[in-house]
């Protein structure tokens, strides 16, 4: 008896628990922006990060769509938010039918413990939205050491994990190494900031039909990584290009062959 | 939901309220004192590479940690950043606690 | 079902759930279930106290308990009648040390009265409050310290199992994969590469990739000049970076080699057999000596405890140390979630003590003291050169805050340099003494 009105407090607590925890993305402008008043469900999108990040400046994300659509229905946008960031915006992807299925991993900067958002829409204007809380801390053994790197991109790296066949997803990396500047940061002369310069985008095609486009906001880490999945059902050309935010370009292409 | 409750759990949990009597109070000092013990050894008494710290006068002790904690110039390595971390009232209380500790103690 | 078969599954999950529920409940005042908090004391000094594992937490913990509280009965669980210590096994890699002069033993915690057996603890029954041994037989608690250390994650990293490290040594527990890794290096040919494949956070002793890389490559300066040493990063951050980085230049010039994550320093497949990784773009690199610290998680017995979330870690009250999922639980060290605290011997020494003076706290019916914790990591650039970082934390907000700390300064003499070398000898007499009472 007393063992099942305890149950039933936790049960209550638990209940409105969840409740508040859910409802914080609705007060971020940000979010309610993009969802532009569709309402969005809360089963269907799942979204990882560790619980306590112990280098803010890095954190692992991946978001993937567990749920079910309809036929001819698919991901078309996956927007991730950090709204304890300065600014909330971290990344948009843009995804087409050859980006399927949607599952989407990169590395994003954390000022604060918080909690992040993560919200898909589909082609038939469905909007899945969850949330995940990371605290934030830095290792008592973690101090980084301030690098200066050059304001210009370099290196794009692109690989496939494992092999590619017609109508099987294959794993899609990839890297340009970037500092990401912020325009946030103080560069130690009084009320000056460094110039914001970030990688703004990058697009993917494959024989020159759009795959997935990524909007690079000041919330992704330096270097920018992406890494999505790509179903193609013939040979060709996977090229990836990214520009940043003077419009230079930087290109990295892959064969994909069966 | 297992992070809810442990959030839930760190919420609720009761403000640690001031130790009122004197036998509190020394099990609290021997506490934080427990922490020396890593470089000094247990009760603060291994004298070796670095030095043992019981059985000295207080006021060496006192003087000696409050010099780590508010002197820029010292030339020590860790202790300036450890003293840091504590009050100075508690470094008093760390400088009679290994005072007070007999070097023939059995450890 | 009897109840001896079920304790021989384990616990099924929806009990391990209602487990975690019912250690979630205990701590909520309004429940009525922390009535010791104003009630009458219930002295029970004479209580059993089980310690699972005898590193660094678990042996401190177990002689702070005896010493603090001498009517307890307390039992050590440890297979090992000796124990080697991670840290100082890298100077054991580069022969500057033995493998003697890093083990320990449990003499001192017998005289202290401490009961030690030798055997494995296999699992945990936390409803009739149960450790299962590996001789078959079964012990009981009133309070249960868990101090399990870390496990591999294998086959985290693809072809990185049990077997691969065999010929690709992880060298990340102490004893004879320490052994294995010291004789490879001894046996590897003058030019060779010696590549370390450093894992993302969290995982045991963040600084010790790297000081394992300086004190490899002191060795090679000395008895294979023209090797080098290639550490291939799942990060770009790292322990006492600035300093380890300045040092590697100052002292080994361009032994060290140093890829981070955006320079595609993470490994993906490792293939022990030919030596060989490769990492995240499909770089191959060849070593002579490949030595894998692999992604971790909390030790076994954690996980048969029911105390581990989903991280594979241990979440704890920072205030006791006692688990959030299962009452009457507390872990220490390196299994834990208590950045930011890191992974480290110190650390766990400092929980040990922690979580000792809280359950004699809780026997009492006493409220827990106010904890407090210091690190200090002191890392060998060579015999000479020495870096550290040391802070202390307290309690703010419930939750573990780093109140003081810093590393080393940047700008440091030779003789700074040479004291850090030589006081981190001495932090390890001294915290192998308060913890075993072995002098070393």
């Amino acid at each position: 008896m007393i063992f099942r009105s305890l149950l039933a407090a936790l049960a209550l607590m638990f209940v409105m628990s969840t409740a508040t925890a859910d409802q914080r993305w609705q007060r971020v402008e940000a979010v309610t922006q993009a969802l532009d008043n569709r309402v969005p469900e809360l089963e269907g999108l799942s979204l990882e990060l560790p619980l306590v990040a112990e280098d803010g400046s890095s954190v692992s994300l991946s978001v993937s769509f567990t749920g079910s659509l309809e036929d001819g229905e698919h991901i078309e946008k996956i927007r991730l938010f950090a709204p304890g960031n300065p600014r909330p915006e971290v990344a948009d992807i843009t995804l087409g039918p050859l980006a399927s299925p949607a599952n989407i991993a990169t590395r994003i900067r954390l000022s604060e413990t918080q909690q992040v958002v993560a919200l898909a829409i589909t082609n038939q204007d469905r909007a899945f939205l969850t949330t995940r809380d990371v605290r934030v801390t830095v290792s008592g053994c973690l101090v980084g050491g301030g690098d200066a790197s050059a304001m210009a991109m370099a290196n794009p790296r692109l690989a496939l994990a494992g092999s590619a066949r017609p109508g099987q997803p294959v794993t899609v990396r990839s890297l340009i190494n970037h500092p990401m500047e912020t325009g946030l940061r103080p560069d130690g002369q009084a009320d000056d900031s460094i110039e914001q310069q970030l990688v703004e985008s990058l697009t993917a095609t494959l024989n020159d039909e759009p795959v997935l486009t990524a909007r690079f906001f000041t919330g992704t880490s330096a270097n920018p990584y992406l890494q999505f999945q790509l179903t193609p059902e013939e040979e060709g050309e996977l090229k990836l290009a990214w520009q940043d935010q003077k419009g230079e370009q930087m290109e990295a292409s892959q064969a994909i062959k069966f | 939901m297992k992070t809810r409750f442990a959030l839930t759990f760190a919420l609720l949990l009761p403000a640690l309220p001031a130790l009122a009597d004197d036998q509190a109070n020394a099990a609290q000092t021997a506490l934080l004192a427990a922490s020396c013990a890593n470089c000094h050894g247990t009760d603060g008494k291994l004298a070796g590479v670095i030095p043992a710290i019981a059985n000295r006068p207080a006021t060496a002790l006192e003087n000696q940690l409050m010099e780590f904690k508010h002197s820029d110039s010292t030339r020590a390595t860790v202790m300036p950043r450890i003293a840091k971390g504590y009050s100075d009232d508690e470094l008093k209380a760390l400088a009679q606690y290994f005072s007070r500790i007999g070097s023939a103690q059995q450890r | 079902m009897t109840k001896s078969n079920f304790k021989n599954q384990g616990l099924n999950s929806s009990r391990r759930d209602l487990l975690k529920l019912m250690g979630a409940a205990s701590a909520l005042p309004l429940l009525g279930a922390c009535s010791s908090l104003g009630g009458p004391a219930s002295k029970d000094l004479s209580a059993r106290v089980v310690v699972v594992g005898g590193g660094f937490g678990g042996a401190t913990a177990a002689k702070y308990l005896k010493r603090n509280a001498p009517d307890l009965d307390v039992t050590l669980v440890e297979p090992n009648k000796v124990f080697y210590t991670c840290p100082f096994s890298n100077l054991v890699l580069a022969g500057m040390r033995t493998m003697d002069s890093i083990s320990h033993n449990y003499n001192e915690l017998r005289e202290l009265g401490v009961r030690v057996v030798h055997t494995t603890a296999q699992d945990v029954d936390p409803v009739s409050r149960t450790v299962s041994l590996g001789d078959g037989s079964s012990i009981r608690y009133e309070k249960l310290l868990l101090s399990p250390g870390i496990d591999i994650r294998w086959n985290a990293i693809e072809g990185y199992d049990q077997a691969a490290a065999e010929q690709a040594p992880h060298a990340w527990k102490a004893g004879d994969q320490t052994r294995l890794l010291r004789r490879q290096i001894e046996a590897m040919d003058d030019g060779g590469v010696f590549v370390l494949t450093a894992p993302a956070n969290p995982f045991r002793c963040p600084p010790g990739p790297y000081e394992r890389a300086s004190l490899v490559a002191h060795y090679l300066s000395q008895h294979k000049p023209r090797s080098k040493v290639l550490i291939l990063d799942a990060k770009d951050n790292f322990s006492k970076q600035g300093l380890f980085m300045q040092g590697w230049k100052d002292v080994h010039g361009d032994r060290i080699e140093w890829v981070g994550l955006s320079g595609d320093g993470k490994v993906v497949r490792v293939d022990a057999g030919k030596r060989e990784v490769e990492t995240e773009f499909g770089t191959i690199h060849k070593a002579s000596v490949l030595n894998v610290v692999p992604p971790q998680k909390a030790g076994f017995i954690a996980d048969r405890a029911g105390v581990t979330n989903e991280s594979g870690w241990v979440p704890v009250d920072p205030v006791t140390f006692e688990s959030t999922q299962v009452k009457d639980i507390y872990v220490v060290g390196d299994a834990t979630i208590a950045a930011p605290m890191p992974k480290s011997g110190f650390a766990a020494n400092a929980q040990g003590k922690v979580a000792a003076a809280a359950i004699i706290a809780a026997l009492e019916g006493q409220r827990p003291l106010e904890p407090s914790w210091a690190n200090t990591c002191y890392s060998l650039i060579n015999p000479e050169y020495g870096i550290s970082v040391a802070a202390v934390y307290r309690i703010q907000e419930g939750l573990i805050h780093e109140s003081s700390g810093g590393v080393s300064p940047s700008d440091a003499n030779a003789t700074f340099r040479k004291l850090e070398a030589d006081y981190a000898s001495g932090w390890y007499s001294a915290i192998t003494q308060d913890t075993w009472g072995t002098r070393r």
